[in-house]
């Protein structure tokens, strides 16, 4: 099926040369060597040109959101090492919905408070409850950071592919162009080469951002997450603590 | 995410904006208007070998040998030149004519009855076996003849001339003939001639300007060769500069070299247990015959090794070349291949 939709490009292309004649070949615009390129080729262009942008988005996006978690995680921490008491911070949390160490502290929390209320007793079961609580809200932050990462990384191993996937197929056809014109003048073959060769430049130009920052980004989130890690264990020791002296003045 | 969606489709709008702005089409090539200029390719060889012509001619397009003037036509001629049949080698010049122009050629200065005498009968030595008839009465009236003859051994053979001379100025047309018996006081040993022909020729030298007729004699005495008139193809172009044989120009080509080659080594029988023979070469000169044969006996130069074992690589490569002759080769390409040399090496066999 593949290979009968490339021989009808093909003989399109074919007929578009002889019949666009010199005019067409010498045509070496951007504009003019995407509209002289074939379907495939030309999605092949418009699918790269849309992860590029889609990937660009995608960059631009995590890199503010990163920011503004980095910010949150900073100021976060400020206030809850300010001796603050934590019914009073789990209050000013509460009613709005937080991110970062916001939601574990607040997922916490609310474990912590459901089962004083309900007077569960069980110090075990409590500590056991609030770690698994707070893994649930770590991985839900973690997940929600690191959301649409993985396209930045297919697009930056396979748009190259993809690019040169269309350079194949536009070298082949123009390749046939040869064939059909019996003749191989350079004027004949050159804008079908340059054209293809358009569809790997622009796979390059996407994956190459790609995958720069989805190194970088995904960096980052090691970062952020390892900072989450951290407060989840240190507030889950406190918490301990606050069972055991509870424990100790109930006993 | 819209903030990035955004941004991101702005930024590639822009850069594609650019890309459409700046990925124009390239300057055309501009090409001056200038006529075509025809080249050819011609091998060397063309010019480094010599082409048919005459030797005295400008050079002119085409090679051609000196126009020849006979009308018809020999078939199948190969060699340029007037006479009727086809000869390959130049005849030679015909003695006999010549005592008859000389007598001709001397005829014109008769006004200077004395004086011109000692100059003409020098310059006439091969003519020694004229009649010596009337030579005491001439001898005494040529005065100035005398001590110059005196020195040479021509005394006998100058008078005889002079006479000769004066015999001719009163009746023109009579040619001198030779008579078979030569003079008897004369000292008819060839030796004497020779020796005769040398002042005979210093003196002529001097005589040159003078007289054209005489120089025309002696270019006639000293190029014993009748000029270019040997072949009988016909030639009606200008002729240009070049040489009366053009050398072929063809060299064996490389697989005749290879079959050459090949046919030596077949007759090659290496002897065996050679020490040291790594560094052995021997070269064999051959000349060959056209027919292929080898003419006289090789010439065997060999260098390197024991010497034992030398001669005997020696003497096997000798055995190699002569067992193979005669050798097949193209008859027209004689040129290049009436001396062979052949170099036998040791090396490539180990």
């Amino acid at each position: 099926m593949n290979g009968i939709s490339i021989l009808a490009v093909s003989a399109a292309f074919a007929q578009g040369v002889e019949s666009g004649g010199l005019e067409a070949a010498g045509d070496v615009t951007l504009l003019g060597l995407f509209l002289q390129a074939g379907l495939i080729v030309k999605l092949v262009m418009i699918g790269l040109l849309v992860a590029s942008i889609w990937t660009w988005a995608i960059i631009i996006d995590k890199i503010f959101l990163y920011a503004r978690t980095r910010k949150q995680l900073d100021r976060f921490e400020e206030v809850f090492w300010s001796g603050r008491s934590l019914e009073e911070l789990y209050r000013s949390l509460a009613d709005r919905t937080p991110t970062g160490m916001g939601a574990l502290f607040v997922s916490a929390m609310r474990e912590w408070k459901k089962s004083f209320e309900r007077g569960a007793s069980s110090p075990m079961g409590l500590q056991a409850r609030i770690e698994k609580v707070m893994d649930v809200s770590l991985a839900r932050e973690l997940d929600r950071l690191e959301r649409r990462l993985g396209f930045l990384a297919s697009v930056g191993s396979v748009a190259v592919y993809v690019g040169l996937f269309g350079t194949v197929v536009g070298i082949m056809t123009s390749f046939q162009a040869i064939a059909g014109s019996k003749s191989t003048n350079l004027a004949v073959v050159a804008p079908g080469i340059a054209e293809a060769l358009l569809a790997t430049a622009i796979g390059l130009l996407a994956a190459i951002p790609a995958l720069v920052a989805y190194n970088k980004l995904s960096n980052d989130v090691a970062k952020i997450a390892a900072r989450l890690e951290g407060f989840a264990d240190e507030f889950s020791a406190i918490l301990s603590r606050q069972i055991d002296e509870r424990n100790a003045k109930q006993g | 995410m819209k903030l990035g969606v955004a941004l991101s489709s702005t930024a590639h709008a822009a850069v594609l904006a650019w890309g459409l702005l700046s990925f124009t089409a390239p300057a055309p090539l501009e090409v001056a208007d200038v006529e075509a200029l025809p080249i050819d390719i011609v091998p060397i060889e063309e010019f480094t070998q010599s082409v048919q012509g005459d030797k005295k001619a400008d050079l002119s397009e085409t090679p051609a040998p000196t126009p020849t003037k006979r009308p018809d036509v020999v078939e199948n001629a190969e060699n340029i030149g007037e006479s009727k049949n086809d000869l390959k080698s130049e005849p030679e010049a015909k003695p006999a004519e010549q005592p008859v122009e000389t007598a001709k050629a001397d005829t014109p200065p008769p006004a200077a009855k004395p004086t011109p005498a000692p100059k003409v009968e020098t310059e006439v030595p091969p003519a020694p076996e004229d009649t010596p008839a009337p030579t005491t009465e001439m001898a005494a009236l040529n005065d100035p003849a005398v001590p110059i003859t005196e020195e040479t051994p021509v005394e006998e053979a100058t008078p005889a001339e002079s006479s000769e001379q004066f015999a001719s100025l009163q009746d023109v047309s009579v040619v001198p003939t030779r008579r078979p018996e030569p003079p008897k006081p004369k000292t008819a040993e060839t030796t004497q001639r020779k020796k005769e022909e040398k002042p005979a020729s210093t003196k002529s030298a001097s005589s040159d300007k003078k007289d054209p007729a005489v120089t025309d004699e002696i270019a006639s005495l000293l190029n014993k060769q009748e000029p270019a008139s040997s072949g009988a193809k016909k030639s009606d172009q200008q002729a240009s500069l070049g040489t009366r044989k053009p050398s072929k120009g063809g060299k064996l080509s490389a697989s005749e070299m290879d079959a050459l080659r090949a046919a030596i080594e077949q007759c090659w029988s290496v002897p065996a247990g050679l020490a040291d023979a790594e560094d052995m070469r021997v070269t064999v000169t051959i000349r060959l015959t056209p027919d292929g044969d080898i003419e006289g006996s090789p010439e065997v130069q060999a260098t390197g090794g024991e010497s034992g074992a030398r001669r005997a690589f020696a003497g096997s490569a000798k055995r190699a070349v002569q067992k193979c002759a005669p050798y097949s080769l193209p008859k027209e390409k004689y040129d290049t291949w009436a001396e062979v040399v052949v170099n036998f090496s040791a090396a490539d066999m180990f």
